[in-house]
């Protein structure tokens, strides 16, 4: 399958001066991949940088979120027929370089959701530096991913994943989570009978220093995590007729 | 009872009906959102008129005034319902979630149909 079509969804919320930089180089990096932008509706030009710089481009009418916006993605693949996706943020944090390693488990057979881990490959530059307290949670929540899917898991945070339509299809549906889908995604994942596979991706440093992880937003992340793993393992596993049911 | 306290009771649960009434007519409050409240001015208007099984229920449950039980009723009230409306909220939050998805992705395929035209 490995001439399937792709789609490389890119989540932007107020990235007008990197959008466009992001575009390019997916473009370069990774060009047999269509390229859609889903822009959380922001205020400043994301949406014309993005669609001048040559990607598709779909816009919230109000502002829902990370989530949503990565779900509208898939939404929108779906619905076009695309076989795989990958996820990347609009922040360029993570390097188009990484795309083809990403793809390359769906293409074997071997995964049916990819994620591109920032531990685990010494290329200069590539290496992951952030606070000890996000490296603490970092830590607690792989190790909890790790323990509760039965296989290793370094990076639960990482927006850099690639899926096929089983994974599709199942993150079309309310089973995925509107804020932050980490930890409690991959969790979800591995329940509804997924495959995961971590690859070795190419990282970035955060360019502006800013994060969504600041102010109150950490305290809540970790409650928000605990509790969206609790409420999953107290939930029934994804049924695989429900998931294709509830489709767009 | 006090017949201030007795009257006072009644106008509030009278004001109440009324209130929660006409704006189930004007089409402010949806039927199902009107239960609780006419029920609760119902409550305080059945205790206004007769108040026995009032002071029954402090006695039962170890109270020292009836009205402590009254506050603690409204309490626990207002908790309930506060809850009930944190849970609309969300799932009124789901459904603009899935409408705005929804809206974006047409948008894009109407401008894209405009665009061939």
């Amino acid at each position: 399958m490995a001439t399937a079509p792709g789609l490389v969804v890119i989540p932007a919320y107020n990235e007008a001066e990197r959008v466009g930089r992001v575009v390019e180089e997916v473009c370069r990096h990774a060009p047999e991949l269509d390229l859609l932008v889903v822009d959380d509706c922001s205020n400043d030009a994301t949406r014309e940088v993005a669609r001048k710089s040559g990607a598709m481009v779909v816009s919230h009418p109000i502002n829902l979120g990370d989530g949503a916006a990565r779900q509208t993605g898939f939404k929108f693949a779906r619905t076009r027929g695309y076989r795989r996706v990958v996820t990347l943020d609009g922040d360029a944090q993570h390097d188009p370089r990484s795309i083809p390693d990403l793809l390359a488990p769906l293409d074997r057979g071997e995964a049916d959701l990819v994620v591109g881990t920032r531990f685990g490959n010494n290329q200069e530059g590539a290496r992951y530096r952030a606070p000890l307290g996000r490296r603490l949670g970092m830590l607690l929540f792989s190790r909890l991913a790790s323990a509760l899917t039965a296989r290793r898991i370094t990076d639960t945070t990482s927006g850099f994943r690639a899926m096929n339509e089983r994974a599709l299809a199942l993150f079309c549906t309310n089973w995925f989570p509107q804020t932050f889908p980490d930890a409690d995604l991959l969790l979800i994942a591995h329940r509804a009978g997924l495959r995961i596979v971590e690859v070795p991706a190419i990282f970035r440093e955060d360019l502006s220093g800013r994060s969504i992880h600041s102010g109150i937003t950490p305290v809540y992340y970790v409650f928000k995590m605990c509790l969206s793993i609790f409420v999953t393992m107290l939930r029934r596993r994804p049924q695989s007729e429900e998931v294709e049911s509830n489709g767009p | 009872m006090d017949p201030r306290l007795r009257a006072l009771s009644i106008a509030i649960a009278v004001v109440l009906a009324v209130f929660v009434v006409n704006a189930v007519r004007s089409r402010k409050l949806r039927e199902e959102y009107s239960f609780l409240w006419l029920l609760i001015a119902g409550a305080l208007l059945l205790i206004a008129a007769w108040d026995t099984p009032l002071f029954l229920l402090t006695r039962a449950l170890g109270g020292v005034l009836p009205v402590n039980i009254l506050f603690f009723a409204g309490l626990v009230f207002l908790v309930v319902v506060s809850l009930f409306y944190a849970i609309r909220i969300s799932e009124l939050n789901n459904q603009v979630k899935e409408l705005a998805q929804e809206l974006a992705l047409l948008r894009f395929r109407v401008e894209r149909r405009d665009k061939e035209r």
